[in-house]
């Protein structure tokens, strides 16, 4: 199976459904019901998955020997969303950096669907809106926002598509990631307050970024072991 | 600077006050706008209430050491509003009082809706709303398609139409309703409205920040209204129309842009507090910021003292608006990052400011149209007097 077909079904919920199934879908196809950890030491998972999860994805610590492991609140706008947030946990080190690599990259491809899908989402949303001198598609400052961002999203997925699944350092990813978060910033505006309401398309970029929160290293330049 | 005279620090200074009593619930308020309610006792709850009261209608002023403060000019809404939204921004927009609606009852309010409007905040603690923002285009003002209609037997007015994303919608008892009683700019208008009136409706909307401002839907379904309640009936329809609303939003743009500063500073204050110790580059970074930070603080409060001397002057707070909207997000989302993986959930508090410096882009008029603004008075060489010598933030004591 190439990368991109691997990675197709979070892609394309996180695009078409929403994050939450899309992180279903992800976990599932990389942490077989564990807890996936970030470098801080905390998890978001799928509901489910944070109900019954019994270990620690990469290192595979057992979670009930855990002292301080513990759930932590959502923040407010997404506290309904089916998620489950832990601290506490261990997070990748050494050899476990390895597979990371494949968790941020899957990561990548569900936060590029979802940039994609914010997109999709601007353009229905604009084509029936209208400035005081005509359609605001065809604004100009409106017009450079959405190039500018589209090109984020095609240098990303040109990265993704490509990218080497035994590279030594995540450092490509981390940069894809901080590319997508500067192309929904860039892009929400585009939909005025609508994209401030805590059920519309601002949510799911909310939840792509705190993912991108959770599980970015600090630095690019994590060096896995040879 | 302009630095601040001798009042201005005055009210600075208790100002900061009063939000240090409001930051304890900000993240309270984050999960349930009602916090607000259960804080009456606040001294920010109570002035707020009673500020922007004109002294012709206003028998008991805020007075701080002997200094008399009534929020009527745009530089002292600028002091004032930086400091609470220091405290927090979310609190600042959820206080009650004369808000955005009392400078548009200032400016083009008869004297009889000045009393009906003042009278009703001095009674009690009132929180009003300002409904121009419809489901259809937020930004395009003129192409509101609310309606105002004159009964058939001449007995007064009906309005019908939405209203979206208006702040304190589900908790006012008054506010101003923009709408139009012909086709074209001079068809357009603006009413009081009680929110008791038959055939008003407001539903929340929630939002990702700024939980506190509960913004609402409004749903009007040919809501009574008396004649007496059309804002500038005295005046010319250009006047009470886009003429009068465009000196409104010049007025209250300095205002968002210092509330802008106050979250910026917050996050700021936040680091230095939290990260005791900082590397030498995080600390070069602190000090820029810092710097920023102050700057666009000296644009604001420009901005305010060159619309309180031509309320028709609003280009430096449009300049303002702009940069002090990017300050707050660039400063909040630094603050984040700052702490590392996972300061989402670890600094809650830090995450919420993220999340509210997003509301300043669409507040007062979205990105863009301060872009467009500050361009168009390039073009036309507003800016050609600068750098000079700049007006200065005294007050006067107004
Ligand atoms: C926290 C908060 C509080 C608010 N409180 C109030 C309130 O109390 N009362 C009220 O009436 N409204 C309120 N609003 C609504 C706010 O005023 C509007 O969101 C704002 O005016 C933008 O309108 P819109 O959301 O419909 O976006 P639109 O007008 O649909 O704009 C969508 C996008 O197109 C861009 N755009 C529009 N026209 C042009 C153009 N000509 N050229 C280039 N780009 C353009 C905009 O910049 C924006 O990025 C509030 C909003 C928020 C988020």
């Amino acid at each position: 199976m190439t990368v991109v077909a691997h990675w197709t079904r979070p892609y394309d919920a996180a695009r078409s459904v929403g994050v939450e199934a899309a992180l279903a879908d992800l976990y599932d196809r990389v942490a077989g019901g564990a807890l996936v950890a970030g470098p801080a030491g905390q998890a978001l998972a799928p509901g489910p998955v944070g109900r019954a999860a019994e270990r620690v994805w990469p290192g595979g610590a057992p979670l009930r020997g855990l002292d301080g492991a513990t759930t932590v609140a959502l923040p407010a706008p997404v506290r309904d969303a089916d998620l489950a947030a832990f601290r506490g946990l261990p997070g990748p080190d050494g050899p476990g950096w390895a597979s990371y690599r494949a968790w941020l990259l899957g990561l990548a491809w569900l936060r590029l669907g979802c940039s994609a899908g914010l997109l999709d989402r601007i353009r229905t949303h604009l084509a029936g809106r209208r400035a005081a001198d005509g359609p605001l598609l065809r604004q100009q400052l409106v017009q450079a926002t959405l190039a500018e961002a589209v090109t984020d999203q095609l240098t990303v997925e040109a990265l993704l598509t490509d990218a080497d699944p035994d590279a030594d350092s995540v450092a490509d990813l981390v940069q894809a990631h901080h590319q997508l978060t500067a192309a929904d910033h860039a892009l929400l505006p585009v939909l005025g307050a609508a994209g401030f309401t805590g059920d519309g398309p601002g949510r799911a970029v909310y939840l792509s970024h705190l993912l991108a929160d959770v599980y970015l290293p600090a630095h690019c330049d994590v060096r896995m072991p040879a | 600077m302009p630095q601040l005279d001798h009042r201005l620090r005055l009210l600075r200074r208790h100002a900061r006050g009063w939000a240090a009593e409001l930051r304890p619930y900000a993240l309270d308020l984050d999960g349930d706008p009602d916090v607000v309610l259960r804080l009456r006792d606040a001294t920010a709850f109570h002035h707020a209430a009673r500020l922007q009261i004109p002294a012709a209608f206003n028998p008991s002023p805020l007075v701080l050491a002997g200094e008399r403060f009534l929020l009527t000019s745009a530089l002292e809404r600028v002091v004032f509003c930086e400091e609470i939204a220091r405290g927090d921004l979310g609190m600042m927009l959820a206080l009650p009082g004369a808000s955005m609606s009392g400078v548009l009852v200032a400016a083009i309010g008869d004297r009889a809706q000045q009393e009906w409007f003042y009278g009703r905040l001095l009674e009690r603690p009132t929180w009003t709303f300002f409904a121009l923002t419809e489901p259809d285009g937020g930004t395009d003002a003129a192409g509101l398609r609310t309606r105002a209609t004159e009964s058939t037997d001449g007995c007064g007015w009906h309005l019908t139409g939405r209203k979206r994303y208006i702040s304190n919608a589900l908790r006012a008892s008054m506010g101003v309703v923009f709408h139009r009683t012909g086709d074209g700019p001079l068809g357009l208008g603006a009413a009081l409205v009680d929110t008791t009136a038959a055939g008003f409706t407001a539903t929340a909307v929630p939002t990702l920040g700024v939980r506190g401002a509960q913004l609402g839907a409004l749903h009007l379904d040919a809501v009574p209204i008396t004649a007496e309640q059309l804002l500038g009936r005295h005046l010319s329809p250009m006047r009470r129309g886009s003429w009068g609303w465009q000196r409104t939003f010049n007025l209250l743009r300095p205002t968002v842009a210092a509330m802008a500063v106050g979250l910026a500073q917050a996050a700021c204050d936040h680091v230095r507090e939290h990260r005791r110790v900082l590397r030498p580059d995080e600390r070069d970074l602190l000090a820029r910021v810092a710097g920023e930070i102050e700057g666009v603080r000296r644009l604001t409060r420009r901005a305010a003292v060159a619309v309180d001397a031509d309320s028709g002057s609003g280009h430096l707070a449009s300049a303002a608006k702009l940069r002090a909207t990017r300050l707050a997000i660039g400063v909040t989302r630094w603050a984040l990052g700052s702490f590392g993986p996972g300061a989402r959930l670890d600094q809650p508090l830090l995450d919420k400011f993220a999340r509210d410096a997003t509301a300043l882009e669409y507040m007062e008029g979205t990105g863009n149209v301060q872009r467009l603004a500050v361009a168009a008075a390039l073009d036309r060489g507003a800016f050609d007097g600068y750098p000079g010598v700049g007006p200065t933030a005294t007050t006067g004591g107004r």
